[in-house]
């Protein structure tokens, strides 16, 4: 049974991971509006978004 | 910037020839006709917008969303130069990244997904915005755009020009707050989430072992896993819990949290112990599932608590965001925060006084029901002094301010409003002392079990038993449930139009023996409705209905009840417009037109003098009027008769008679009011015999009923009612500050709702009997459910203590049902406490504003 050494610490840092990923989720905002965005996906395309200058901050940064 | 727009080339292709000519392309409105495509420039505007940028997939989507989509573009275009003002963006624009900038708007207007889609390929079309995100609960547009290459004043003018009218929303801090503590809370819970099912899975597998043997080295290795996964939520997640029972015990006052923090940081440093020792008893499930319980349900609470407040900040809706400043170079816009004491500032008619001042030029009559309760206007001429905040009626003004907006009334009393200090309710009260009163049972209990135990059986036992005990022990109801139980219906009752400011109507509508209503728009409607017409024809009267007079008689009454009083601010005015229903074409204009203010106008059209006003007023111009004809005319069911006299060429026309109507369904309610054993009294400030015939259709006593009251009678009468018991007010909240006031609970309608919830402690907004019912259903109910959850507490505790302290529950098994306890108290709080409103389904642009 020693495998279970080495497969939990393995899928610690895993779940690790998932929370680095929650956490960025919720610090951009992802989880303010829950309403709208169930909507968006009913739409056929995605917006064209219009080029802007390399110095503004990341677009996924904004939140509705 | 300019909007590129080309002309329209071809209607969608879906619509048949027969049907482009009758409906409107944009809004689907039915055109009339004279008219071609398009029922007006708003509308041709946002479809030439809309087609010019290839998006006419939103009418299509459109279609999807919203099946009968009326969707004409609201409200005026605003001027909006002030946008460009540096003290505006201070207070509106946030920058973000270099020369970028965020903003807020609040939108008239979206009610389906295809307004956010429409609004979200806002940087399609509007060079310089590079992201727009809609909020559909909120109805918010957010955008961030580049400073160089576009003006803020330019991208709500292309917003405006799609059809939706723009708020620009406030920075507020304190709602900045409110986001950032909710995601932190999120944080925790996602953390406390990991913890818990990962130390689950664990524990399960441990469980396993007990019964098909698990080595030592592998529970001592699943231990210390356990112990590392559950460091986190025990130091992290449950950090607010332990601030809050140490802040607590400081004060010495026993909060709820504090017996929580016991339960965790016992059961974690315990089960720490047992791993160093390799003792195999260990209870990080417990502890973290506690945590993450927890947590879900505050987190729960927080957005109940944040979704039903308003976002919208009232600048801007109390007071007007820009005032017209008059210069020797012209006039010119400028944001209010500039207006200085010494400005001459021009207000239109139908327009708000942005400041205090005085007139410099003009004579007008001003509303100044916001501030004063008072319905009734005040003439006003140079010399007099004006509010901000108040509506100026007839006639253009020059007002010189004397105060800035935050020293003017109106400023004060935003401050006021938007910076509530919190008032504790007596339910919290009496839930914090029976919390208190919990918080030390259990520990003395714990420390007497944990003793007796100790004797008898050794540590180990004793340790087990006080944190069956502490974890057991749950008084979920009084932590939970309560709040929950308010939250939910305070979220319900919003979305159904009525505003709960506090916890007091919650818990002392049952107490009240009293309900005072006032008469004007509480009992009866609020608008004027037309009741019927009546012709003259040689000192007869006959009554008809406009539309069966014959043709060039019909035209000609519609064309001089609309020539005279076209552009009038007066709700007279507009209800006879409303009535005639006139349509562009044929409409001339009124000569030599006189308006005098409480009498009625006169003028000529089409070379015919025509009068139409009251009866005083043409028996002044010397009109005689067959007062015997008129004996005969019922009062049918409208509590006050307006009586509007036609003359044409000085001979008596036509008579209209307008009223208010009681609205309907008020009979039941009052009714219902009354099998509950409550007095039920009218107070109005209206004539005697119109007040009593309104009482007397209710079934209301007449000696219940007051009249002629004035707001400060009122005030006082309900002071003498209170003597009897807690009095119940429903008034006018523009007019019955004072008695909302005195009232132990007062309830608003009319008004709006912000400066409504100054005085009372609800506003129902738009008014009608069924939301008093269902506002009156919904509390009860929700008094039966926390009753519920109580009893199902009171029971639970009982048994679970008992067990625990006879040394028969494991901690595990405590730690499994306490959870289940939250959850039952839970559920059945959402469940059974939210309602429905019958018949009073608000539709979706006005859930959350007004």
């Amino acid at each position: 049974m020693e495998i279970v050494f080495y497969l939990v610490p393995a899928s610690l840092c895993l779940v690790a991971l998932g929370l680095i990923g929650y956490s960025w989720a919720v610090r951009s905002g992802q989880f303010d509006d829950l309403e709208t965005p169930r909507w968006r996906i009913l739409a056929d395309d995605a917006p064209r978004l219009n080029q802007r200058a390399a110095t503004t901050k990341d677009n996924g940064e904004s939140n509705g | 910037m300019e909007i590129q727009v080309s002309p329209v080339s071809s209607p969608p292709s879906a619509l048949s020839a027969q049907e482009c000519c009758k409906f409107c392309l944009h809004c689907n409105q039915p055109l009339a006709e004279n008219q071609d495509r398009f029922c007006c420039s708003g509308c041709k505007t946002a479809y030439e917008l809309i087609h010019a940028s290839g998006l006419d997939e939103f009418y299509q989507l459109r279609n999807k969303f919203a099946e009968d989509a009326k969707t004409k573009p609201v409200g005026r275009h605003i001027g909006l130069s002030y946008f460009s003002d540096p003290l505006f963006s201070a207070d509106y624009l946030r920058p973000i990244g270099k020369n970028c900038w965020r903003a807020n708007f609040y939108l008239d207007g979206i009610h389906c997904f295809a307004c956010v889609w429409l609004l979200e390929r806002l940087p399609e079309f509007c060079e310089g915005v590079y992201s727009a995100r809609v909020n559909l609960p909120l109805s918010t547009l957010q955008i961030e755009f580049e400073q160089e290459k576009t003006t803020l004043a330019d991208i709500a003018n292309c917003v405006q020009a799609l059809g939706y009218t723009v708020h620009p929303l406030r920075n507020n801090e304190r709602e900045e707050q409110h986001r950032l503590s909710e995601r932190t809370i999120l944080l925790r819970l996602g953390v406390a989430a990991v913890a818990s099912m990962n130390t689950m899975l664990l524990a399960v597998s441990v469980y396993q072992g007990w019964f098909s043997g698990m080595d030592s080295s592998t529970l001592n290795f699943f231990s210390v896993v356990s112990w590392l996964l559950s460091l986190p939520a025990v130091t992290f997640s449950a950090a607010p819990m332990y601030r809050s029972a140490w802040s607590g015990l400081k004060r010495f006052s026993l909060h709820i949290d504090l017996p929580l923090s016991i339960a965790i940081l016992f059961g974690f440093l315990l089960s720490s112990a047992h791993t160093v020792s390799g003792n195999p008893e260990v209870y990080y499930d417990t502890v973290t599932m506690l945590i993450f319980l927890l947590l879900a349900a505050r987190y729960l609470q927080q957005r109940m608590l944040n979704e039903s407040a308003s976002r919208l900040s009232l600048f801007g809706s109390l007071s007007p965001l820009a005032a017209t400043r008059v210069e020797p170079t012209g006039d010119s816009d400028v944001y209010i925060e500039r207006v200085t004491p010494g400005d001459r500032l021009r207000v239109c008619p139908g327009d708000i006084i942005p400041v205090d001042g005085v007139i410099e030029c003009g004579t007008s009559s001003v509303d100044q029901s916001l501030l004063t309760g008072e319905s009734d206007r005040s003439a006003v001429r140079p010399g007099s002094p004006v509010f901000g905040g108040t509506i100026n009626c007839n006639s253009e003004i020059i007002i010189r301010a004397t105060h800035s907006l935050a020293d003017s009334e109106i400023g004060k009393l935003i401050d006021r409003l938007e910076n509530p200090t919190s008032q504790k309710s007596n339910f919290v009260e009496l839930s914090d002392s029976l919390t208190k009163w919990f918080v030390v049972g259990v520990i003395s209990l714990a420390i007497c079990g944990g003793s007796y135990w100790y004797l008898a059986a050794g540590t180990s036992k004793a340790f087990s038993v006080v944190l069956a005990l502490l974890v057991v022990s749950c008084p979920c109801a009084l932590a939970l449930a309560v709040p929950l139980a308010y939250s939910a219906l305070i979220r319900s009752s919003a979305r159904n139009g009525i505003f709960l400011r506090d916890n007091a109507i919650l818990e002392g509508l049952a107490q009240i023996r009293t309900i005072v209503f006032d008469k004007t728009g509480v009992l009866t409607g609020d608008r004027l409705v037309p009741q019927d017409i009546h012709l003259f024809i040689s000192e007869s009267i006959k009554q008809i209905s406009l539309d069966s007079l014959q043709q060039p008689e019909q035209n000609q009454i519609r064309a001089a009840i609309y020539a005279l009083e076209v552009g009038i601010r007066h709700p007279i005015a507009k209800t006879l417009l409303d009535l005639i229903a006139p349509s562009d074409v044929e409409c001339p204009k009124a000569e030599d037109r006189i308006q005098l203010y409480g009498k009625g106008v006169q003028g000529v059209v089409q070379g015919v003098p025509w009068v139409c006003g009251s009866k005083q007023y043409l028996e002044e111009l010397q009109i005689p009027i067959h007062s015997s004809s008129l004996g005969g005319l019922s009062r049918g069911s409208f509590e006050r008769t307006t009586e509007i006299y036609l003359a044409r060429a000085g001979v008596l026309v036509a008579l209209i008679r307008l009223g208010n109507e009681i609205r309907p369904g008020m009979q039941t309610v009052i009714r219902a009011l009354q099998k509950r054993g409550l007095k039920v009294e009218v107070l109005s400030g209206d004539r005697e015999d119109v007040t009593i015939s309104v009482a007397n259709s209710l079934q209301i006593r007449s000696e219940n009923v007051k009249f002629q009251m004035s707001p400060l009678q009122k005030a006082e009468e309900i002071e003498r009612l209170k003597a009897e018991g807690p009095v119940l007010m429903i008034g006018d909240g523009a007019n019955d500050c004072a008695a909302l006031q005195a009232a132990s609970i007062g309830i608003a309608v009319g008004a709006a709702p912000d400066a409504a919830l100054r005085v009372a402690s609800a506003s129902i907004s738009p008014f009608s009997p069924e939301k008093l019912e269902n506002l009156f259903i919904g509390i009860a109910r929700m008094n039966r459910v926390i009753r519920l959850n109580f009893g199902m507490s009171v029971l639970y505790n009982l048994v679970g203590a008992t067990f625990a302290l006879a040394g028969l529950m494991n901690p595990l098994i405590a730690a499994v049902l306490m959870p289940l306890s939250s959850i039952t108290v839970i559920f059945t709080t959402l469940r059974f406490s939210v309602y429905e409103a019958k018949n009073t389904a608000t539709p979706d642009h006005e859930k959350t504003w007004r």
